[in-house]
Order: C-alpha cells, then structure tokens, then sequence
C-alpha cells in the first residue's frame, strides 16, 4: 500500500523549513532544534538523517523527525545522540501513526530507526506502525512557573533542603560561569568515572549555536570552581544537561547548589519547566534528582524494525561502565576520548 | 570419512547458532513489541507508569528519614533520641501530677488568704524552673492587694508578683531582696519581676522577706 506521506530529507540548506516546522511545536524540546542539530553535525560528523514529513502530493511539511545515521556491524542506524529526545514533531490533526509507518519504511534493508519518546509527550501509534520498544530509564521535570520559594517549601525534599542549608553554611557560592571555567571540571568527573568525554569544542559549538539558550552556572568554594552545571533552554523548557563537581567538595553539596541555583533562576525567567534528564531509577543520580521533586515520566527508545530493538538498548554500556573507570586514563585521553565518544551515542 | 564427519558438526553447529539465532530474535521482537504495545495504550488512555513508582518508589525507609529531617543512617540514632526523649516527658509528667495533686490538696486545708486587706503569700515549687514560677506569678497579678513570692528549686530561679492596688512595694525590689539574700539578683517592673540564687537558700529568703513585710508593714500572711 502506498504511503499517504512523503519524506523529505533534510539538509543544510533546509534549515528554516525545519525551523517553521519545529520552533513553534509545543512539544519541541532543544534536541529538536536546528541549533542542536547542527552542534551536533560540526562536531562528530555523523551523516545528518533528519526528515521533513508531507502529505503525498502536498508542498507543506506536516512533521520533522530527527536522526542521525551511524553505521554499525551490520547495516546503519538513525538514531538521536546523546539526547533524551527525538520524537517526530507532528502537526496538529495529522495521523501520527501514518507519519510513524512512513519513516519506519525507510529504513533499508539492514537498518533500524531509533525515536527516543517520553511519556510526557502523550504520541502514540507506534506498535501499529511496527515498532518496538526499549525502556531506556526515566526524566523528572519540575514545574518551575512558581515563586521558588513554594518550589522549595512544596517540592524539595527534607534531605534536599537540608542539604541546601549545608552549602549556604559552608561558604559555597553558585554564580553564572562559561563553558570554559565548566569543562574542567566536567573532564575530571570523565575522568572519575572513566567515561570518554565530549570535546570542549562541542561544548562550545553548543554555546555558540544556542546563544542566551545555553547558561552555565558555577559553584565556588574558597576562589575555586568546585562544580558547575550547563543548561540548555528552549521553548519554556530548561534541560540540566551535564552538571560535574569535584569529589572532594562534596561534603559542602555543590550540586544541590547548582540544581537549585538553576531551578530558582528558571523560576524568575520565563521557563516554565525544568527537566532534569535521563537516570535510571534505583541509582543514585536518581534518587539525588528525586529530591528537588517534580513528575517522573519514562523514557523509551521506540524501534523499528523491533527485531533490532537491542540497537537501542543501554545494557551495553552499563555493563562496561563497571570495567570502564580501571580504563580511565586511556578512554578519557585527550586524543582517544573525543574519538570514542562518537561511538557511544546513548 | 574424517572429512564427512568434520562437514556433519560444522553443519550441526551452523544449525544450532541458527536456531538460537531465531530464538533471541523471536525473544526480542516479542519483548520490544509488548512494550511498545503498553507504550501506546498508556499514551492514548491512562498515565504512564514511571519506572520509579514500580521499582523504586521511595521505600518506608526513605519516608521514615525524609519526615525525621535525616538521612537514612541516621534513622536509628534519630529514634534512639526520640524515645529518651518521650521517657523523659512522661517521667516529667508523672511529677508534675504528683506535684500538683501535693499542692491542690495543700491549697484546700489552708486558711483562705485574706484579700480583702494587704497580704503575702510565698509558694515553692521544689522541682520547678523558672517558666513555672513565672506561670503562677503572672497569675497571682490579678491578686490586686497581694504580693505572691514563688520560688522554683529546680533551676533556682524566681518570680514575683505585686497587685496593681499596693502602692509603695515594687515588684524589682522584693525580688532582689529575696535573690540577694539567696547569693543572686534580679530585675524586672513594679508589677513583676524575675529574679535566682542559692536553690537551697531561696524558700528561706522568701519566707524571710514575707515575715519582714507582716512585720513591718502589717500585711497579712
């Protein structure tokens, strides 16, 4: 049967038919930006995948898709790289399940296309149009349009707000940084748990291609940076993308500073939900972002076709996660771990 | 022969990597599609289930250190604190009762004050502390004619109170002559003043001021 919808491929010269589609989407987080997007192309050249969807016939895009296609053992894969988002973008009115049908069809013989959703988004139809799933962990958004005093008192935990009284008791100040006074401390966190690390120049492409829509804030203790956080705002939505800090600051809670610095400065701006990312519950990341409150919501990477759904799975790298830190001074190298990092696109 | 046998396991071998090959996949896509089934019935109808509230929502443990103010390890140290400090309130309690059923029954087979006319009374409270002592003196202000000495041996404290139609006798200055006869001082208005010494001395230096005031000033006691 033939489809009822046309892809288009997009590229760079598309930029702002993606745009008209994706900016004023009310469903569109910042990895759907044009801007993420292209930080992303510049700096891990990964074969731009993106699509604008149409009606069969029609000039008009109905839906964007996100992707880029990495290559694998066997056949490519489109998937979204380190993002937690990277559902299809459909207008209002249009089947969902259709667009979701016509992008699995495009995937080749050996390939697989991988939609990473959650389930605050509320899209549906993905089991009809031959997709399966991946449960890949879960993001907590805190809504932030009101004063933070009452996000404090009503959403924070006892153990948050007293871990919030220890860092104002020690000293520790939290200020706007820059990306350059934040990657250090990024890069020893790398280092700490053996991760291979982002190049700072993404971090800054980041910078440069968002604008005020990327903010670092920097926690202090006694004239040095001890920890930071880099947000990423789009469309009302704050992200806590990467935050770091130094282990041996830990005892005055520099991030419970800095979440609750970014959490407050979200408050009086015009940012009406923080969405403080991807953890896997039970662990300790998780039950640390519990404590500044706010609704949980699953995340999935949907797959077609579901027999490769294992492209989508996270287990791998678990699993080396716990080999991974005896490694860390070869997989966080300044020449090895940029390279490497291209590979793990979780 | 050797050959025919080695090209039989290499075809047995193939067979069962094809086999479980099919297996795991048939296993995967099952699994993925199942998901992706409760991904869409939860999406169009009820909520989706976050991970967390089925797998580690937070335990009775977590609850139990949240409303303590205290981290998990600390629970027991936390309760140990607790229940000394609940026996402690009910030991309190306990003497309070005795105490007070000592003093209702003291109250009933005294001669009743005479507050028609000027009078002293002093009252001591052998376990009591200062808030107790202010308690009861605060009360005494609506004696008009009275002066109400009360001493507290609990923490050596005292207060006194002087009744708004004695004119000439200041609260202050009876409390700081019964605390310095008592090695302490005092302060406070002409209606009422707080004042500690001696434990051991203070009743004496009470009854003291008061035999001084129905001596020389012809109240009665």
């Amino acid at each position: 049967m033939p489809s009822e919808y046309e892809l288009r491929p997009v590229g760079r010269a598309d930029a702002d038919d993606w745009r008209a589609v994706v900016d004023d989407h009310p469903a569109a987080t910042v990895f759907h930006s044009w801007a993420w997007l292209t930080a992303v192309d510049s700096s891990f050249g990964y074969d731009p995948a993106h699509l604008l969807v149409a009606e069969a016939g029609g000039a008009e895009p109905v839906a964007a898709v996100p992707g880029f296609s990495v290559a694998g053992a066997v056949g490519r894969t489109v998937v979204n790289p380190f993002c937690e988002y990277g559902f299809p973008l459909v207008a209002e009115g249009v089947d969902t399940g259709g667009v979701l049908r016509a992008v699995a069809a495009d995937v080749g013989p050996l390939g697989a296309r991988v939609l990473k959703d959650a389930g605050w988004t509320g899209l549906a139809g993905y089991n009809a149009a031959g997709y399966g799933a991946v449960r890949t962990g879960e993001v907590i958004r805190l809504d932030t349009t009101r004063a933070f005093e009452e996000v404090r008192e009503q959403s924070f935990s006892a153990e948050g707000r007293r871990c919030l009284r220890t860092a104002a008791g020690s000293d520790l100040t939290v200020r706007p940084g820059s990306v350059g006074e934040y990657y250090p401390r990024y890069l020893e966190t790398m280092r700490r748990l053996g991760s291979p690390q982002f190049p700072e120049s993404f971090f800054l492409d980041l910078a440069a291609e968002l604008g005020d829509g990327c903010t670092v804030f920097c926690a202090e203790h006694e004239g040095e940076v001890v920890g930071g956080v880099l947000l990423l705002d789009f469309g009302g939505v704050r992200m806590v993308w990467s935050n770091a800090s130094r282990r041996d600051a830990w005892e005055h809670r520099p991030n419970h500073a800095l979440y609750a610095a970014a959490i407050e400065d979200a408050c009086q701006e015009d940012i009406d939900v923080v969405d403080f990312g991807r953890s896997r519950p039970g662990t300790g990341v998780h039950d640390f972002k519990r404590q500044f409150g706010g609704d949980p919501s699953p995340l999935a990477s949907l797959v077609a076709p579901p027999h490769r759904a294992g492209r989508a799975s996270l287990e791998g790298y678990g699993a080396a996660a716990s080999v991974a830190e005896r490694f860390s001074p070869l997989l966080t190298n300044p020449a090895v771990g940029p390279r490497l990092k291209r590979f793990i696109h979780e | 022969m050797i050959r025919n046998r080695f090209t039989e396991l290499l075809l047995a071998a193939a067979l069962v990597a094809v086999v479980w090959y099919y297996r795991r996949r048939e296993r995967s896509v099952r699994e993925s599609l199942i998901l992706s089934q409760e991904w869409d019935a939860a999406a169009t109808g009820e909520a989706h289930a976050p991970a967390s509230a089925a797998t580690s929502d937070p335990s009775t443990l977590t609850q139990v250190a949240d409303l303590l103010d205290a981290q998990p390890a600390e629970i027991p140290e936390r309760i140990e604190g607790l229940d000394r400090k609940v026996r402690t309130l009910t030991t309190d309690l306990e003497k309070a009762r005795s105490a007070w059923a000592e003093r209702w029954w003291s109250a009933l087979t005294a001669p009743a004050p005479a507050l028609d006319e000027p009078h002293v009374t002093v009252v001591d409270l052998a376990d009591g502390s200062l808030d107790d002592a202010e308690a009861i003196a605060k009360q005494a202000l609506d004696d008009a004619l009275g002066v109400t000495i009360v001493t507290a041996r609990g923490d050596g404290s005292l207060a006194v109170a002087v009744g708004s139609d004695l004119d000439g006798h200041r609260a202050d200055e009876i409390a700081r002559e019964v605390a310095g006869a008592a090695g302490g001082g005092a302060g406070g208005g002409p209606e009422f003043a707080t004042g500690g010494g001696e434990s051991d001395q203070l009743v004496e230096a009470a009854r003291s001021v008061r035999d001084r005031l129905v001596n020389e000033a012809g109240f009665a006691a």
